[in-house]
Parts: structure tokens; C-alpha cells; sequence
């Protein structure tokens, strides 16, 4: 019993640090930092934004507003009309034949096969979208959102200012309605890297008339990773990259040591919630909420970076997200979102970025098998099946040692000793003693 | 021998003690049910915990209750008490099963299957030693088939119900 106990002890010791060890993320210091950002440069640019854009919700003009002024701003930093793009689609209203618009901005630095993804989210619900019956919060979409934007504003200016030498694009695309689903970043996904996929319910529209059109991407496998600023300015900024560790995560967290803002792999013991926001997972968790999901779902290595506290936010409560709660949530968010930025831009224009891309897809761990409802169902069901012919087998053998004639012999004698046995034993005056183990028949 | 007013004390007790090992195995996947109510729910983690014992044990009493009520001549002469002695065996395994469960927080993946095969294969334990121990305490030899094909039928057509309401309601739906 106890040698038992002990193996019990020891088993579920084994699962604790189990646990516990696949929870300790392996990190590693890496070179000093290149690029440098100013806290007033990234305070000024989501200041800017947010002057006259606090009200962006989803398919509305006040979205197309902020397009713009993301479109103008580009601009001013010296992305050309071919340089430049907007991509509309629409979104149809249920049982109606009303379509509601909204746009992605892409920006493209440089020219090559491969591509980097820098994404961020401009809109909120900051009203409502009666037609779909949204009730508006009408907070300002700061912290997830503005402060994203901000920061992939800066590096586009960074990337447009430097003109670092690149053997790679890197596209700047701040996604539309990315409060309603993710709608912009499953329609960028669809149009430009996936055409023959689904694009979630997102229809594209002919854009021919539009600004222009950036390059199209030549298929999921040219896109090196995709970098998602899902929120930026909080002193700790977690990053999710996958279910498991990855390279692109090792990567960013091991540069993000030189830099003053905590740089950590998004934690796993966020709750799961039981749907699907990937085809790659049947259940989702806060670190897949974000335009990321889309390009995840397609197998394009991906990181996003959440800088909010994701243990609270959309779990207990919601929080408000104004630029006044942001604030002075984080009195540093400046130099916080600097350091993101600085971060980004470091990692992709090292020089040995390249070669490190080509382990996200190589060096990833396979755990397929796990993540098949239908497999594992079908799994569960033959077990069942297996152990039902087990049963019946037992059943049948059970039955055939105990002779007809003494089944007769016990019936007649009303097979009653056993009935004298009952619970009441178990304070200890039956003839068993309490829970003690009865006699072998 | 235990008076009734002895073993309905012992009965509550062990009612508790269920309900509190229904919440240890069932808190997880809770979790993240409440979690996708936002803003519904404080304390999510206590709620979590609450609401997977008193559902998980609500499931449970109603099982029993059938089990009881239907069973058939070869088991019927030991089924109270069996039922009375089937908690101190169900506790246990969902114990160790939320025990297993803490791997969830490091490998989120291995939820799936988790949730298909832990309760499953920890309580599949517990029932084998739950039906030898009433096979010999309290049901004569001849009776033995039979008591062990509706057992093992009961148990194995309650998994297969949850684990498929929980396929479609998941997966289907």
C-alpha cells in the first residue's frame, strides 16, 4: 500500500514540474540594439492619431476617416501611389441585402520573393453598428488598437527614413474592422496570400479604381512571418507565437532582454474557450483573438505582441480602454511602445533575420495529432467499443462459472447470505469489518 | 451497524466530497466556458470551480438515480448500498484527473484528448475496483454476470452520452 502511495506521489510530482517546466520559456541575450525610437516620437504619433479618430468604429465614415488619415500619413513619409494600397471589401447584414464596407491600408517597403507582415487593427466600437445589433462602448480602442497603430505607423516612417538593405518586403497593413472578428485580416489573407481559400465573411471588392495595389504576396509560404502589434504601451508586453515554443518567440524574447519594457511568452494558463477561431485549434484562447489569427490559421509563422494584462482583460471584466485609463495605466507608455518598436525593427533588418526565418517553419513542433476532435472521438468511441465486448466477454464468463445447478441450489436457498451483507457493516459490526475486504467468493 | 441517521451524515459527507472532486476535475474546462462570457462573471476561478461541482454533481445523483431505479433482478438486491459506496471510489479518480488536468496549463493542446479520455480512464479504474469490491461484499456468485453487464453497461453508456454531448456541443454545433 505504501510502495502505492508513493508511485502515486511520485506520478503526479512528474506531472507538476511537467507542467511546470513546459511553462519556463528558455531565453537567451542576444546582440545590443541598432535602432533607436523616442518615447515623444511614438507619444506624438498616437496623440496624432487619436485627435480626431477617437470614434473609428467598424464600417463606418469615421473608419474610412481614419483610413485616410493612416493613408495620408504614409504618405508623408514617402510611400509612393506604388508603394501604396486599399484594400475594400465588404461584409453582407443577415437576411438582408445590405453589405457593410470597410478597408485595409497596406503600405510595402522594398521589393523581393519573401515578405514580412507588420499588422495592426485602427478601428474600434467605440458606437454602435445598429445593423448588425453592436452596442458601442465607446471607449477609444487605445490600448488594443490605437497603440499599435501607432507603433507600426513608427516603424513605417523607421523603415521609409533608414531604408535599411533588405533581400525582403516588409508590408505595413493596419486592417479594417479587425473589432468585428478579425473581418480586415481574414480579407487580406484571402485576396492577397490565399485567393482559392475562404475568406471567413469577408467578401473583397474590386479595388482597381482605388489608390493603387501593392504587390500581391506569392502564396503563404513567401510570407517569412507575420508581425502583429495587437497592443502596445504596458511595461509587460507578452508575446504568443504558438501553442508551443517557437523560434520566431526565442527570437523576439531573447533581443527583447536589451530593452527596459519585459518581453514574455504569453502565458498558457489563460482560460480555453470552447469555439474555434482557427481552423488549426478547436478551441481558442485570448492570445488568438487578433488579425494574427487569419495568417495562423494559414501556417504563416506569426507573433503577436499583447501589451495589456491578459490574465484580466476579457476575463474577469473588460476594462475600459480610453486614452485616459491608458495613460495612467501606463505613465511609461512611450518609451514602452519605443521599446517594441525598436525591438521589430532591430530583429527584422539583422542581417541574419533570413536565415533564422527559414526555422519557423522547420523547427516547429508538430502536436496535429492532438488537436483532431473527430480523431480523438472516434478514438474515445472505439476504446468504448472495445471495452463493451471486454464487459460482455467478462459477463458471459462470469456467468458460465457458476454452474446452472448452483445458481438453482443458491436461488432455492434465496442466495441470501450476501444480503447480510449491506452498508451497515461498515460501522464496523458486520462480519467484513468496515471496508475491510471480503472473503474471495 | 450504522444507524440511518449515521449513514445519511455519511452520505452527505461524501456528497460534498464529490462535488468538491467534481470541481477539481471540472474547474478547467469551466474556466474557459465563463471566460467566454466576459464581464458576466466575477471571481471566475471560484465560480469555475462552483458551477463544475454542482453541474458535474447534479449529472452524477441523476446517473445513480437511474442506475438505481433500473436496475435489473441480478443487481437489484445490492444496488442501494453499492450506490451509497460508489462516491468514495468516484472521489479519488477525480482527484488524480484534475491532478492530470494542471498539464493543460503548460500544453494547452493536450485539452482535447484531456477532456476525452482523463475522467474517463481515471473513473474506468475506480469502477473496476467499485464493481469488484460490491461483486464480493454484496451480491452472491451467481449473480455475478449479470451485476458486471450492467455496470459495465452503465458506465460505458454514461461516458459515451457525456462525450458525445460534449462532441456536439463543441465540435458540431
Amino acid at each position: 500500500m505504501r510502495r502505492a502511495a508513493a508511485f502515486v506521489t511520485a506520478a503526479f510530482a512528474a506531472i507538476v514540474a511537467f507542467a511546470a517546466a513546459g511553462l519556463c520559456v528558455r531565453a537567451r541575450a542576444e546582440t545590443a540594439p541598432g535602432a533607436a525610437f523616442t518615447a515623444e516620437e511614438m507619444e506624438s504619433e498616437l496623440q496624432a492619431f487619436l485627435g480626431g479618430h477617437a470614434d473609428r468604429t467598424s464600417f463606418t465614415e469615421r473608419e474610412r476617416s481614419a483610413a485616410e488619415y493612416i493613408e495620408g500619413t504614409l504618405r508623408s513619409f514617402g510611400y509612393t501611389d506604388d508603394e501604396l494600397a486599399e484594400q475594400p471589401f465588404e461584409v453582407g447584414v443577415e437576411d438582408t441585402e445590405e453589405k457593410l464596407t470597410s478597408q485595409n491600408v497596406i503600405a510595402t517597403y522594398g521589393r523581393g520573393e519573401k515578405t514580412v507582415i507588420i499588422g495592426a487593427a485602427y478601428d474600434n466600437l467605440y458606437s454602435a453598428i445598429s445593423q448588425i445589433g453592436i452596442q458601442g462602448r465607446g471607449d477609444e480602442g487605445v490600448a488594443v488598437g490605437a497603440s499599435g497603430t501607432a507603433v507600426a505607423l513608427a516603424l513605417a516612417r523607421a523603415f521609409k527614413e533608414r531604408t535599411p538593405a533588405l533581400d525582403f518586403s516588409v508590408k505595413f497593413v493596419f486592417f479594417g474592422a479587425s473589432a468585428f472578428g478579425s473581418t480586415g485580416s481574414w480579407a487580406f489573407v484571402g485576396e492577397y496570400i490565399d485567393p482559392e481559400e475562404e475568406t471567413g465573411n469577408a467578401e473583397t471588392i474590386d479595388n482597381s479604381d482605388d489608390i493603387g495595389k501593392a504587390d500581391d504576396i506569392a502564396g503563404a509560404d513567401s510570407v517569412m512571418l507575420m508581425i502583429n502589434v495587437t497592443s502596445a504601451g504596458a511595461e509587460k508586453v507578452s508575446l504568443y507565437s504558438d501553442e508551443t515554443e517557437t523560434e520566431q518567440s526565442k527570437l523576439f524574447i531573447g533581443r527583447g532582454k536589451n530593452y527596459d519594457t519585459e518581453f514574455a511568452v504569453l502565458t498558457r494558463a489563460l482560460p480555453l474557450f470552447p469555439t474555434s477561431l482557427t481552423t488549426k485549434l478547436n478551441y481558442s484562447h485570448r492570445g488568438l483573438i487578433g488579425d494574427h489569427a487569419a495568417f495562423f490559421d494559414r501556417d504563416i509563422p506569426i507573433v503577436s505582441f499583447f501589451g495589456v494584462d491578459l490574465d484580466t482583460f476579457s476575463y474577469y471584466s473588460p476594462i475600459p480602454d480610453t486614452l485616459h485609463s491608458f495613460e495612467s495605466d501606463n505613465p511609461d507608455y512611450g518609451s514602452h511602445m519605443a521599446d517594441l518598436a525598436s525591438l521589430v525593427y532591430d530583429v527584422i533588418t539583422d542581417a541574419a533575420f533570413p536565415a533564422a526565418a527559414q526555422s519557423f517553419r522547420t523547427r516547429k513542433a508538430n502536436y496535429g495529432f492532438f488537436i483532431h476532435p473527430y480523431l480523438s472521438f472516434g478514438a474515445f468511441m472505439g476504446v468504448a467499443a472495445l471495452l463493451a465486448v471486454a464487459v460482455f466477454l467478462i459477463s458471459r464468463r462470469l456467468d458460465s462459472a457458476c454452474p446452472a445447478a448452483e445458481k438453482e441450489q443458491n436461488a432455492a436457498a434465496g442466495g441470501m447470505e450476501h444480503d447480510k451483507n449491506s452498508d451497515n457493516d461498515m460501522g464496523g459490526t458486520g462480519k467484513n469489518g468496515p471496508l475491510s475486504p471480503p472473503k474471495s467468493p | 451497524m450504522l444507524s440511518a441517521k449515521e449513514k445519511r451524515k455519511i452520505t452527505v459527507a461524501l456528497t460534498v466530497g464529490l462535488a468538491i472532486s467534481f470541481g477539481i476535475t471540472g474547474y478547467y474546462s469551466m474556466r474557459g466556458t465563463l471566460a467566454s462570457y466576459a464581464g458576466v462573471f466575477r471571481l471566475n476561478d471560484v465560480c469555475a470551480f462552483l458551477l463544475a461541482a454542482v453541474l458535474w454533481t447534479l449529472v452524477y445523483e441523476a446517473i445513480a438515480a437511474f442506475a438505481v431505479r433500473r436496475a435489473p433482478a441480478a443487481a437489484k438486491s445490492g444496488i442501494r448500498d453499492c450506490a451509497f459506496v460508489l462516491p468514495m471510489f468516484a472521489i479519488p479518480a477525480n482527484v488524480f484527473a484534475g491532478l492530470t488536468k494542471l498539464l493543460y496549463f503548460a500544453y494547452p493542446f493536450l485539452y482535447l484528448y484531456g477532456e476525452m479520455f482523463l475522467d474517463f480512464i481515471y473513473m474506468l479504474a475506480a469502477f473496476a475496483g467499485f464493481t469488484s469490491y460490491c461483486l464480493r461484499r454484496y451480491y452472491p456468485r451467481q449473480s455475478y454476470g449479470g451485476v458486471v453487464m450492467y455496470f459495465g453497461g452503465m458506465f460505458l453508456g454514461a461516458s459515451a452520452i457525456i462525450n458525445t454531448a460534449r462532441f456536439v456541443i463543441t465540435v458540431l454545433l
